[in-house]
């Protein structure tokens, strides 16, 4: 079984998705390209978390397989 | 600077707030943020001002420099502040400067800019690329304002309600390729000899043996920093009554919490400029004035988890430093003060509300940063220069301009 996955998101960016989302495996989950870098889920699953960290000016997006 | 850019600095326009309409309040974010220990929407530390007229210019040689900057402020950001603590008449503090401006913001790779590179443009005179702090594209450092002022025997402080090596105040005592080598930062900011540094992030300065810690390596940047003349204090009764050319006080191992016992932004910001102020009267080294900067670092956090009550508390908590600053420079009468951002944080706007400040409407376009352009207000000898619309590398190299540094930008040495 796929393990939860955390994807870090810088915040100058903003995040696609919310909590309860269905992402397929390689869906960008960022909703713009300020970055110029691509940030997508690595796997098929639903949006667990969407959290700002402050210290590492990250989004944190927490990614659970299908049927977990 | 050039003539025309000199040219367009005398005006000293009222900025001019455009309010898009827009769809009406925010929906639920989906974002988890940590939650404040006590009210949030409670705003009853702030008083508005007692007067609504602009503070009197003051034109004569500029000894001293704070500069004040709201990581996130836009002009949004300023008005539902002003709404909500006084209604559609009033003006926050910032606002009854008599000099205003706008600045561009975008860094020298995206439109978009990130603290970091913003933090460089506003403390080195010079574009950089998003995350990296003091330095240019290819990587060689220039000197802060901060630095220049050093060098010129101002003494010099940084007070942030982030972490101390958190983008912004960073980019003004470092020098690193990442806005996240925090450890790094935490050693040069020690390392430059800064006279005062308030804020939070003690964890970067505790050895790996400590379990608080945020390094990877045994230095202890406390014992350090004590051995190199500094005053070390925690607590906000430690603020009060300490005195010294050297004061380190990191009050969080990470962030502040922005609530009490933690000092107020604006309680740091006053200790500061007394500290400084006395250090640059007393010391022969530090004998031409002071440079300080102050950053309201969590209007950022507060936009990027759209949350409006928070956007207030913090933009209202800066407005109080802004206050401090302003009553030291109107009693001294040699202190310019510049208050700006480095970035607008949300895609606010305000659609709609009643003219009371109860009702306001608002909308986030955005969870990430924005292009907007910010406000400059400024104060004091040679505020002047600040007037007009311009790019935010112009913030420093007009401050040069008003200390009568020439060489500046440059890259250092």
């Amino acid at each position: 079984m796929t393990a939860r996955c955390v994807i870090r998101i810088d915040a100058t960016e903003s995040p696609a998705v919310r909590v309860g989302d269905s992402v397929r495996k390689g869906q960008n989950l960022c909703a713009g390209t300020k970055l110029g870098v691509s940030y997508v889920s690595p796997i098929d699953g639903v949006v667990q978390e969407v959290r700002f960290d402050p210290a590492q000016h990250e989004f944190v997006i927490s990614v659970s397989p299908e049927k977990e | 600077m050039t003539k025309s850019r000199r040219a367009l600095t005398v005006t000293t326009a009222a900025v001019t707030i455009v309010v898009l309409l827009s769809s009406i309040l925010s929906a639920a974010s989906g974002v988890d943020y940590p939650n404040p220990k006590t009210d949030a929407n409670d705003i009853s530390f702030y008083r508005p001002p007692a007067r609504d007229r602009s503070y009197p210019a003051t034109p004569s040689r500029v000894r001293n420099v704070i500069l004040l900057i709201g990581d996130g402020m836009g002009l949004s950001q300023v008005m539902l502040a002003r709404m909500k603590a006084m209604g559609a008449e009033g003006k926050l503090n910032m606002q009854l400067l008599p000099v205003h401006g706008l600045i561009r913001t975008h860094s020298a790779d995206k439109l978009v800019t990130d603290s970091a590179a913003a933090g460089t443009a506003l403390a080195c005179g010079v574009k950089t690329k998003n995350g990296m702090i003091g330095m240019a594209p290819d990587e060689t450092p220039y000197c802060s304002i901060l630095e220049a002022a050093q060098d010129k025997g101002m003494a010099t402080g940084l007070v942030a309600t982030s972490t101390i090596s958190h983008a912004t105040p960073a980019s003004f005592g470092s020098h690193v390729k990442s806005r996240k080598m925090e450890p790094q930062i935490a050693e040069q900011l020690i390392g430059n000899r800064i006279n005062v540094l308030f804020a939070g992030g003690r964890k970067y300065f505790l050895p790996q043996s400590n379990a608080d810690s945020g390094r990877k390596d045994d230095r202890d940047l406390i014992v350090e920093a004590e051995e190199a003349g500094y005053t070390v204090i925690e607590t906000t009764n430690q603020l009060r009554w300490v005195h010294g050319p050297r004061v380190l006080g990191l009050f969080q191992l990470d962030g502040l919490t922005t609530f009490a016992p933690e000092p107020m932004l604006a309680e740091m910001t006053k200790k500061a400029i007394t500290l400084l102020d006395e250090t640059a009267t007393d010391s022969r080294k530090y004998g031409q004035g002071f440079f300080l900067m102050v950053e309201g670092s969590q209007i950022d956090w507060a936009c990027h988890a759209n949350d409006a009550a928070n956007c207030v508390r913090q933009t209202l908590l800066f407005d109080e430093a802004v206050r401090a600053a302003v009553d030291f420079a109107l009693a001294d009468g040699r202190t310019l003060v510049v208050v700006t951002a480095d970035h607008e944080t949300g895609g606010l706007t305000i659609p709609d509300g009643d003219l009371k400040g109860d009702e306001i409407k608002v909308h986030w376009s955005t969870k990430g940063h924005s292009a907007a352009p910010v406000p400059v207000y400024a104060i004091g000898p040679r505020s002047d220069l600040f007037g007009g619309v311009y790019d935010n590398t112009e913030i420093p190299q007009r401050i040069a301009t008003a200390l009568g540094i020439k060489a500046f930008p440059q890259a250092r040495k």
